[in-house]
C-alpha cells in the first residue's frame, strides 16, 4: 500500500461520515412530511373517532420516520470509490481523488500515475469535513411543517372526543366493578352445596362467560348492555314462574305439617321440617288408631289439593298416601309418604336453584343499570349524587316483571337499601336501580309496601322528562327497543345512539316536579279537575314532593 | 518497396520516459505562445490545432476566407521545425498531384526503371486548403494517409514521416462547384474546427502586426521528435473508470437508435459519432488534462474536447436542417442531457 494512497484514504474516511450524515439530513429534510402527514392525520382521525392514547399514536409515525432515518444513516455505508467521486464532484476536484482511487487498485505504477496518485494524496490534504456543508430541502421542509402545525394545533384545540373516552374508561371500569361482583356471585354458587351440580355447572359457566366479555370489553356499553341482557336473557329462560307460588304452597304444607304435630307454626316454616315430619309421620303410621290415620288422609288429601297447581309430584304422593290411609294399606301409605318427603327434598333443592338464578338475575341487572348510568354520570356532572343512590325508574324489564309479579310471594330476590322507591304496580324498573347492598341482597318485587304509588324520591333520582327540540338544545334521546326472546320486549330508556351524548331527557327528580305540581295547580285553578278529585290530586302530588318518604 | 525508416516500439517507449508532464505542458504553452505571436486572438483555434498535432490527428479548419488559416499552420510548422506543404485543392486536382507518381527514369547505368516521385503529402504538416473544391476521388487520396500515415502507390507503401499532420480548411460560403467531404473522410478528422471572426480589439491588433515596419520573429521552439514524445506521452495519462464510461454514454447518446440517447439526437440526427469520435474524444480530454496541469482526465476535458471532436461526426437529419439546426447546437443538447454519474 502506497504512502500517498494510505493519506488519500486517511482523509476520506471522516470525508465519508461527514457525507453519510449529509445525505440523511437532506433525505429526513425530503421526507419529514411523511412523519408530519401521519402525525396530523391521526389526530384529526382522533377528532372524529376516540381513540385512546391518541398523542402516542400520533407520534408513531414521527418516530418511524425518525428509525428510518437512523436506519438510512447506519446502513448507507460509503465505499472509498463512492466517497472520492462525491468529493471530485463537491469540491470541484476534476476526478483527482476517485481516479487515484482507480489507478492503485488497478497496481499500475507508470509515472502519470505515480504522479496523479501523489497530487491526488496532495489534494486531499487540503480538504477535511467542514468543508462539506449541510444540506436541507427548504421547500420540502415548509411544506412538512404545514402538517406539523396542524397537528400542534389539533393538540392544543379542545378535542370533543376525549369526553366519549372518558365515558368509555368509566364504562370500562364499571364493567371492571360488574365483572369482580359476578366473580363473587359465582365463588358463592360454586360453594353452594344446596344447588344441584347441573345447576350450579350451568350458572358458573354463563356467570364466567361473562365475565371474560365484560372484561375483554374496551368500554363500548351497547356491547355491554348486549351481553348483560342477553346473559339475563337466558337466565330468565331458566326460571320456573311456578317458583314463588310452590314454594309458598310447600311452606303452607309445612305450617300444617307442624300444626299436625301440635306445635305452633313459624312465620318462615322450614321445608326440611316438614320433611322430616313426613318421614316421621310414614313411621308412626302403625302407632296411629283407625280415626287418626282418617284425620291424617283427609289432612294429606287436602295438602294435595294445595299443592297440585305448583308442585305435581309432591301432590301426588300425597294424595296416594291418603288414599293408601283410606284403603287402609299402611305399607302402601308409608311408603307414600316417604316418597313425598324425597320429593319436597327434591323441590328444596330446585327452589335453591332458582334462587341462585334469581340472585345471579338480580346481579346482572344491577350491573346492567350501572353500565348504563356509567358514562353519563362523568357528563352531567351529577355523579356525586347518582352514585350512591343509583338511579330509578330509567330501566324497565316488563318481561322480568310480568313473571315475578305472577306469584306475588315475597321471593328472595330483594334490597336492602332504604333509598325512596317507586314501584309502579310491580314493574321491575322501580327497584333495580336503588343501591343494592351486594350479593347478600337480594329483591322482593312482592312484598307489600314496594308497590307503593311513587311517592317518596330521593333528590338525586333522575326521571324522565319528554324531549322538546323547539325549546332546548343539546342530543336527541332514543329509547332502544330489543326484541327478547319469546315475543318479549326489552325496553331501555336512558340509553343513546351516540356514545357520550348527553341526555336531555334524564333531569333531576326536585327539579321537575315543581313544574308538573305547577302544572297541577293550575288545573286545579282553572276547574279542569272535577271538584270532588281536587283532593286526590293535591294529596298526591303532596305525596310525591322531594324527600316526602312514605 | 520503400519504407522511410521508423522507431520502433521501445524506442518509442523510451522517448516517452524522456518526457515529463512538466515538460509537456511548457512546450505545449511556448508553441502557443509563438504562434500567438503571429495569430492574433484566435485562441480556441490555437488550443485545438495543437491538441490535434499533439493527437497525431488531423484537423478539418471551418472559416471564411482571410482569417489567417494558412498562416496558423504556417506558422506551426516553423514554431515545431517541420517541414510544411500547402495543397489548393481544385476541381481538376488529380490524387497523383498529391501522394506522387512513378516516373520512368533512368540509373547511372543508364538503364531504365521506375522511380517514385513523392507528392506534396510526404512532409510534416499538410494545409489542405478548400479540401472540399477536389472531387471525391482526389479527396479520399488523402484518406490512407490520415489514417494510417502511409501511402500506396503502385503496390508499394510509402510511411509518411512522423509526425504527419493534416490541416484541412473549407469554406462554408462558397458551396457552389463544391464536393462535401464524404462521411468516411470526415470522421478521419480528428477535430473539426471553426474558425470565428476575430473581434475589433483583434482587427486592431491584426491590422497594426500586419500592416507596420515590424515583422514578428519566430522561434523554433520544439522539433518533430518532442512532438513525437508529446504524443506518446499523452496516451498515457490515466482515465478513471467512470470517466471513461461517461465517454462512451456521450457516444451512444449521438445516436438515434439507442435507448439511452436524449430527445434531442432522435430528432435531429440522422447518423451518430462512429469510435473513432471516442477515441479523439477521449485522447483530446488527456491533453487537455496535462495541459492544465492534471494527470488525469475529468469529466470537464470531456465535455470541452465533445463539440470539435463530434461536430463533425453527427450527420443531421432533415428536420435539423429544415429547421436550421447547426451540429454545435444539438452536440451541446447532448452534453446537457447526459449525466455524468
Amino acid at each position: 500500500m502506497s504512502n500517498s494512497y494510505e493519506q488519500l484514504r486517511q482523509q476520506l474516511q471522516p470525508l465519508g461520515l461527514r457525507l453519510r450524515y449529509r445525505d440523511t439530513l437532506l433525505l429526513a429534510s425530503r421526507t419529514l412530511w411523511s412523519g408530519t402527514i401521519g402525525f396530523a392525520l391521526v389526530l384529526l382521525a382522533g377528532r372524529f373517532i376516540p381513540i385512546h392514547n391518541l398523542w402516542l399514536l400520533a407520534v408513531i409515525p414521527l418516530i418511524l420516520w425518525a428509525l428510518a432515518m437512523i436506519g438510512y444513516l447506519l446502513a448507507r455505508q460509503l465505499s472509498l470509490q463512492q466517497v472520492a467521486r462525491r468529493m471530485d464532484s463537491q469540491m470541484e476536484l476534476r476526478e483527482r481523488l476517485s481516479t487515484a482511487i482507480e489507478l492503485h487498485d488497478q497496481a499500475n505504477h507508470d509515472l502519470l500515475s505515480q504522479l496523479q496518485q501523489e497530487e491526488a494524496a496532495t489534494v486531499a490534504q487540503r480538504l477535511h469535513p467542514g468543508q462539506i456543508p449541510f444540506e436541507v430541502d427548504r421547500q420540502r421542509l415548509r411544506v412538512s411543517m404545514v402538517p406539523l402545525a396542524l397537528g400542534l394545533a389539533l393538540l392544543w384545540l379542545p378535542n370533543p372526543q376525549n369526553t366519549i373516552l372518558a365515558e368509555q374508561r368509566q364504562v370500562q371500569q364499571t364493567l371492571a366493578q360488574v365483572a369482580d361482583q359476578l366473580e363473587q356471585l359465582a365463588e358463592q354458587i360454586a360453594q353452594n352445596q344446596e344447588l344441584t351440580a347441573e345447576e350450579r355447572a350451568l350458572l358458573e359457566q354463563q356467570l364466567a362467560e361473562l365475565q371474560e366479555r365484560l372484561r375483554q370489553n374496551a368500554g363500548n356499553r351497547e356491547e355491554a348492555l348486549a351481553d348483560l341482557s342477553a346473559t339475563e336473557a337466558r337466565l330468565q329462560q331458566q326460571l320456573d314462574p311456578q317458583t314463588d307460588a310452590r314454594q309458598a304452597a310447600l311452606e303452607q304444607m309445612a305450617r300444617n305439617l307442624e300444626s299436625l304435630s301440635g306445635r305452633r307454626p313459624a312465620a318462615r316454616p322450614d321445608l326440611n321440617q316438614a320433611r322430616q315430619q313426613l318421614e316421621r309421620l310414614a313411621q308412626e303410621l302403625d302407632t296411629m288408631n283407625e280415626a287418626e290415620r282418617e284425620a291424617l288422609a283427609e289432612q294429606l288429601a287436602q295438602q294435595a289439593g294445595q299443592l297440585a297447581a305448583s308442585d305435581p309430584r309432591t301432590a301426588q304422593s300425597l294424595s296416594q298416601a291418603a288414599q293408601a290411609l283410606r284403603n287402609g294399606d299402611i305399607e302402601q301409605a308409608a311408603a307414600q309418604l316417604q316418597q313425598a318427603a324425597q320429593d319436597v327434598r327434591n323441590a328444596q333443592s330446585q327452589l335453591a336453584d332458582q334462587r341462585a338464578v334469581q340472585e345471579s338475575l338480580a346481579q346482572i341487572q344491577e350491573g346492567r343499570q350501572h353500565v348504563a348510568r356509567s358514562g353519563q354520570q362523568s357528563q352531567s356532572g351529577q355523579s356525586g349524587q347518582q352514585s350512591q343512590s343509583g338511579q330509578s325508574g330509567q330501566q324497565s324489564q316488563s318481561g322480568q316483571s310480568g313473571q315475578q309479579s305472577q306469584s306475588g310471594q315475597s321471593g328472595h330476590q330483594g334490597q336492602s337499601g332504604q333509598s325512596g322507591q317507586t314501584g309502579s304496580g310491580g314493574s321491575q324498573a322501580d327497584h333495580l336501580g336503588q343501591g343494592q347492598s351486594g350479593t347478600s341482597a337480594q329483591v322482593d318485587p312482592n312484598r307489600p309496601g314496594r308497590n307503593g304509588s311513587g311517592a317518596g324520591r330521593e333528590r338525586s333520582d333522575l326521571v324522565y322528562q319528554p324531549y322538546n327540540p323547539s325549546t332546548q338544545t343539546g342530543e336527541r334521546d332514543f329509547i332502544q327497543g330489543q326484541q327478547g326472546e319469546g315475543g318479549q320486549t326489552q325496553q331501555r330508556e336512558g340509553e343513546q345512539a351516540l356514545p357520550g351524548a348527553v341526555n336531555p331527557s334524564l333531569v333531576p327528580y326536585e327539579q321537575i316536579f315543581p313544574e308538573y305540581a305547577r302544572s297541577a295547580s293550575e288545573a286545579l285553578d282553572r276547574g279542569y279537575i272535577p271538584p270532588h278529585l281536587k283532593e286526590y290530586v293535591r294529596d298526591y302530588f303532596s305525596q310525591l314532593e322531594p324527600g316526602n318518604a312514605p | 518497396m520503400t519504407i522511410p525508416p521508423q522507431r520502433e516500439p521501445q524506442e518509442r517507449a523510451s522517448a516517452t520516459l524522456r518526457m515529463n508532464p512538466d515538460e509537456f505542458r511548457q512546450y505545449a504553452h511556448i508553441i502557443e505562445a509563438e504562434v500567438g505571436q503571429i495569430i492574433v486572438g484566435q485562441r480556441d483555434l490555437i488550443r485545438q490545432t495543437v491538441i490535434t498535432l499533439l493527437a497525431g490527428g488531423n484537423a478539418l479548419l471551418e472559416g471564411v476566407p482571410g482569417l489567417a488559416k494558412t498562416t496558423l499552420v504556417r506558422t506551426l510548422a516553423d514554431v515545431i521545425d517541420c517541414s510544411f506543404s500547402r495543397i489548393q485543392f481544385t476541381p481538376d486536382l488529380m490524387p497523383a498531384d498529391i501522394i506522387g507518381t512513378t516516373l520512368i527514369s533512368e540509373d547511372e547505368q543508364g538503364r531504365k526503371v521506375f522511380r517514385f516521385e513523392p507528392g506534396p503529402i510526404f512532409t510534416n504538416l499538410l494545409l489542405a486548403d478548400e479540401i472540399n473544391r477536389a472531387t471525391p476521388k482526389t479527396q479520399s487520396a488523402l484518406l490512407e494517409a490520415m489514417q494510417e500515415h502511409t501511402v500506396t502507390v503502385a503496390k508499394t507503401v510509402h510511411r509518411l514521416r512522423s509526425p504527419f499532420f493534416v490541416l484541412a480548411t473549407q469554406n462554408p460560403l462558397e458551396m457552389e462547384g463544391t464536393y462535401p467531404l464524404p462521411e468516411a473522410q470526415l470522421d478521419r478528422f480528428f477535430f473539426k474546427i471553426i474558425v470565428t471572426f476575430p473581434t475589433t480589439a483583434e482587427l486592431v491588433e491584426i491590422a497594426n502586426r500586419t500592416t507596420s515596419a515590424r515583422t514578428p520573429q519566430i522561434r523554433k521552439v520544439a522539433s518533430g521528435d518532442i512532438i513525437t514524445q508529446m504524443q506518446a506521452l499523452a496516451r498515457t495519462v490515466p482515465i478513471a473508470s467512470h470517466v471513461l464510461a461517461y465517454a462512451a454514454r456521450l457516444i451512444t447518446a449521438t445516436h438515434p437508435e439507442s435507448k439511452e440517447s436524449p430527445a434531442i439526437t432522435k430528432q435531429y440526427i440522422r447518423y451518430g459519432a462512429s469510435p473513432r469520435g471516442m477515441q479523439a474524444l477521449i485522447l483530446a480530454s488527456k491533453i487537455m488534462a496535462l495541459l492544465d496541469g492534471r494527470y488525469n482526465v475529468a469529466f470537464t476535458d470531456l465535455k470541452a474536447a465533445a463539440l470539435p471532436a463530434l461536430r463533425h461526426r453527427c450527420v443531421l437529419n432533415f428536420e435539423a436542417q429544415a429547421e436550421g439546426m447547426n451540429p454545435d447546437e444539438v452536440v451541446q443538447g447532448i452534453i446537457e442531457s447526459v449525466k455524468t454519474e
